[in-house]
């Protein structure tokens, strides 16, 4: 027969017997399963311990020390900037934690573990607005495209892991550039949930970057404080971090600068934390600004995952 | 050592079907490096959401292999295509069945991650149109228009390549 005619009439039973063909013979013979559980190990250990004392540890654990000595009062309103008069430390840097919640913000936080080989820097990015429950948070490391991102829009959270979207048919062309955020395409999202904040799989033992503040308040104030104050507009701290689970204990000191409009806008820290199976150091940069902003973000396009089981 | 303990059955599931599921990555993909390369990608989303996969774990493997292979098609679409030069079959003679179908798989590495995806469901893995479409997450109506699709392509690829054997013929004459 002629195989055009062939091809023509019988393509499905040559393209199985083709495809038989090609993959005769192919057998894995490298260790994926290493790394890749390796990578994931890394990852979580540097998430759970880096995002911890994140932007909610470091405002709880401000939180912690200015109700431990003295409570809040009628200054630290939240949305509400005080004056710069407070009687004491605690209560001026009150004022302005309590002022820069409740209201929509821009962050950057820059974490640096010196305890890991090689101090691999985390960044985390994001902004939120808790009157139209909109945001979004992207970690990544030092320069690189983000790995993981969740966008909140309207209550509707959406996340993604991002770290596959290298161009699977150029693995080792490093120089090409990285997908954009448009290109991502695994979002989870479950439609019948609403959200108020943006979250985090508490499975990964981190919390949410701009969690209610009522539950910073009964968390922190477990835990005490000492500030004082450095300059006109700079504090420093030293305040323990409450126990958690798999937290044995910890403690962060750091100095925290107060904008012109009273409200946080940065803080230096060291995070020393006591795991069950290590002690993590990191030192962090947090900033805080636009405060009072609008936040807009975009729902995001492609394929939007239901687990298996879920 | 410890992760085996958070992964357990991992390394059985890897040994006992990695190398089955590297098949199906190379014909996804259309290269070995290529294959490997997507095998990876999914064994970590595996592992990241391992412990919320329950039950079928290879199940849900072999489904994030052709997800994130037709994701990567969702991603090219924004970018310029590069079309791959497929070689045309030799003449005909006692050994070109072999390269003929080399060639058209060859072919198939061409077609959009769609329709290539649809294609090894049903011509490799032996799928029905509803297997298919459920592994897919996408209807009958759409595996069986985007397997026609991809056939009728790879129709017109040898009927090509028919043309150009002729003309070889009659220049040789």
């Amino acid at each position: 027969m002629e195989w055009s005619w062939v091809m023509t009439n019988y393509i499905e039973e040559q393209l199985t017997e083709g495809m038989r063909e090609r993959v005769a013979g192919v057998a894995l013979t490298t260790d994926v399963v290493g790394p890749t559980v390796r990578r994931q190990q890394r990852r979580t250990t540097m998430t759970r311990t880096g995002y911890a004392v994140g932007v909610v540890g470091l405002a709880g654990a401000l939180m912690a020390g200015v109700l431990t000595t003295g409570g809040a009062g009628p200054s630290a309103t939240p949305g509400r900037p005080s004056a710069a008069g407070a009687e004491s430390p605690q209560l001026r840097l009150a004022a302005a934690v309590a002022a820069s919640q409740g209201t929509s913000y821009r962050v950057k936080n820059t974490i640096i573990p010196r305890s890991q080989p090689g101090s691999p820097s985390m960044v985390i990015t994001g902004a939120f607005d808790p009157a139209t429950a909109t945001g979004y948070v992207r970690i990544a490391a030092g320069d690189a495209p983000p790995w993981y991102e969740e966008r909140l829009v309207d209550g509707d959270l959406y996340t993604a892991d991002i770290a596959h979207l290298r161009p699977i048919d150029q693995p080792s062309d490093r120089r090409k550039p990285a997908p954009s955020p448009d290109e991502r395409v695994d979002w989870n999202h479950d439609p019948d949930k609403k959200y108020t904040s943006l979250s985090w799989d508490p499975k990964t033992g981190v919390v949410a970057v701009s969690a209610d503040p009522q539950q910073l308040f009964d968390t922190l104030t477990q835990s005490g404080a000492r500030i004082s104050q450095t300059g006109p507009d700079t504090y420093h701290f030293e305040v323990a971090i409450p126990r958690r689970k798999g937290l044995t204990s910890g403690n962060m000191i750091g100095d925290v600068t107060v904008g012109p409009d009273h409200r946080v806008a940065k803080v230096v820290y060291r995070a020393t934390l006591r795991l069950a199976t290590e002690t993590a150091v990191l030192d962090g940069t947090l900033e805080l600004s636009d405060y009072g902003s609008p936040v807009t973000v975009e729902r995001p396009e492609g394929t939007f995952e239901q687990l298996p089981g879920k | 050592m410890r992760w085996k303990n958070s992964y357990e059955g991992l390394d059985a599931l890897v040994a006992e079907r990695g190398s089955a599921l590297l098949g199906t990555a190379v014909l996804l993909t259309g290269s070995r490096a290529a294959g490997e390369d997507l095998l990876q990608a999914a064994l970590e989303r595996l592992v990241r959401h391992w412990s919320r996969v329950h039950g079928d774990k290879e199940g849900y493997l072999r489904r994030t292999l052709y997800h994130l292979a037709v994701d990567q098609w969702r991603a090219r679409r924004r970018r310029p295509e590069v079309l791959a030069e497929v070689e045309p079959p030799g003449q005909p003679d006692g050994t070109d069945a072999v390269h003929l179908r080399h060639a058209l798989v060859q072919a198939l590495a061409t077609l959009p991650p769609r329709q290539r995806a649809v294609l090894v469901l049903r011509y490799w893995e032996q799928l029905s149109e509803a297997e298919a479409a459920e592994m897919l997450g996408c209807s009958v109506g759409t595996v069986k228009s985007t397997a026609s699709r991809g056939l009728a392509r790879l129709r017109e690829l040898t009927a090509a390549w028919a043309t150009e054997d002729a003309q070889a013929w009659n220049g040789a004459g």
